[in-house]
């Protein structure tokens, strides 16, 4: 381990140091990004409170089984209602995308593409097969590939891109929705019928209801 | 200490979290897609052999009966046994085995309190 160590150069050093710290943030911004999603799900997830509070106040649905079947019913009804704009989004920008490999009749055209697609919008690098100095390890360098500009020939790209981007985080964000209010169905069908014997004496009772009658 | 360790569980419930809820948020989003497909069908059927597209459910309907028989004001002739939806709290809180006070104890009580008012 100590001659590893020794055998290590500066740059070497320095390399581990900073992929360490990587590594460090990395699994700090997982964890924050892991804490946002169970927050919003949370939040989400009272939804179901108000499409099946109706029915059990009014004892339309009295049993566990009941209340799921009926909730999972409200529930997809509730996904299809949040999900027909972004599907929508989506088959447009599908359209588009059919539309242009009929016209250039170019039916393997790649419409994220960095040069006659989404991708000329963005910084994008690629490996040059040159590789970094160092005693142990080594790291293939980089170059830029593409600095964002705007091409006329990539307007296909312009449009599927933006639309499947946009439709597809709304239609992850109803997918989560419908996750959570599932989740948080089956939670209340165990509460929402729960009997609870808790504080309870048989014979008190007895004896209390005895009481009553008599005084009556 | 003791907050900084649970700080730190936390963290990592949250690190495993996120590529979990990500795959079950992406299952169901598959999944989804199938129903969503399902349901267009199902909803173009009905668009054109001319039925109601409403697919309002049967539990639904019930509901809604129950409350419009609520806001109705009763009347001597159809007093029908609405449920009552919001109850007061001494509805909610309402011990089955509490004793009323007789006419007799109240009668006690207030001639205490006569007594009391002569004294002074």
């Amino acid at each position: 381990m100590t001659n590893i160590l020794i055998s290590l150069s500066d740059g070497d050093k320095r390399l581990i140091f900073a992929l360490l710290l990587i590594v460090i943030i990395l699994l700090v911004f997982i964890g924050l990004l892991g804490y946002l999603l169970m927050r919003i799900m949370k939040f989400q997830a009272k939804k179901i409170d108000t499409l099946v509070h109706d029915a059990v106040v009014t004892k339309v649905v009295n049993d566990k089984r009941h209340f799921i079947r009926y909730g999972r019913n409200k529930n997809w009804a509730y996904f299809f209602k949040q999900a027909y704009i972004p599907m929508i989004i989506i088959i447009v920008g599908f359209i588009v995308l059919f539309i242009h490999n009929a016209i250039y009749n170019n039916w393997g055209y790649n419409p994220f593409s960095t040069y006659d697609g989404f991708g000329t919008l963005f910084f994008t690098w690629k490996l040059s097969g040159e590789y970094t100095d160092g005693a142990l390890i080594k790291f293939a360098k980089l170059v830029l590939d593409n600095t964002p500009h705007f091409d006329a020939i990539a307007w296909c790209g312009y449009i599927f891109g933006p639309c499947i981007l946009v439709g597809g985080t709304w239609y992850l964000v109803a997918a989560s929705s419908l996750l959570a209010r599932t989740v948080l169905l089956y939670k209340r069908s165990k509460t929402v019928f729960e009997k609870s014997l808790d504080g309870y004496h048989q014979d008190e009772a007895i004896a209390n209801n005895n009481n009553t009658n008599t005084n009556n | 200490m003791v907050t900084f360790f649970k700080g730190l569980l936390k963290g990592l419930f949250y690190v495993l979290f996120f590529p979990l809820g990500l795959l079950g948020i992406s299952l169901y989003a598959v999944f989804g897609i199938f129903v969503f497909i399902y349901r267009l069908i199902k909803i173009t059927i009905l668009f054109f052999t001319g039925r109601s597209l409403k697919t309002e459910l049967q539990e639904d309907e019930e509901v809604r009966k129950i409350i419009e028989v609520n806001k109705e004001e009763p009347t001597e002739d159809t007093v029908e046994p609405a449920l009552n939806l919001y109850p007061s709290d001494q509805e909610m809180y309402k011990v089955d085995d509490y004793i009323s006070p007789t006419f007799e104890d109240k009668k006690e009580e207030e001639t205490k309190v006569e007594e009391l008012d002569n004294n002074d």
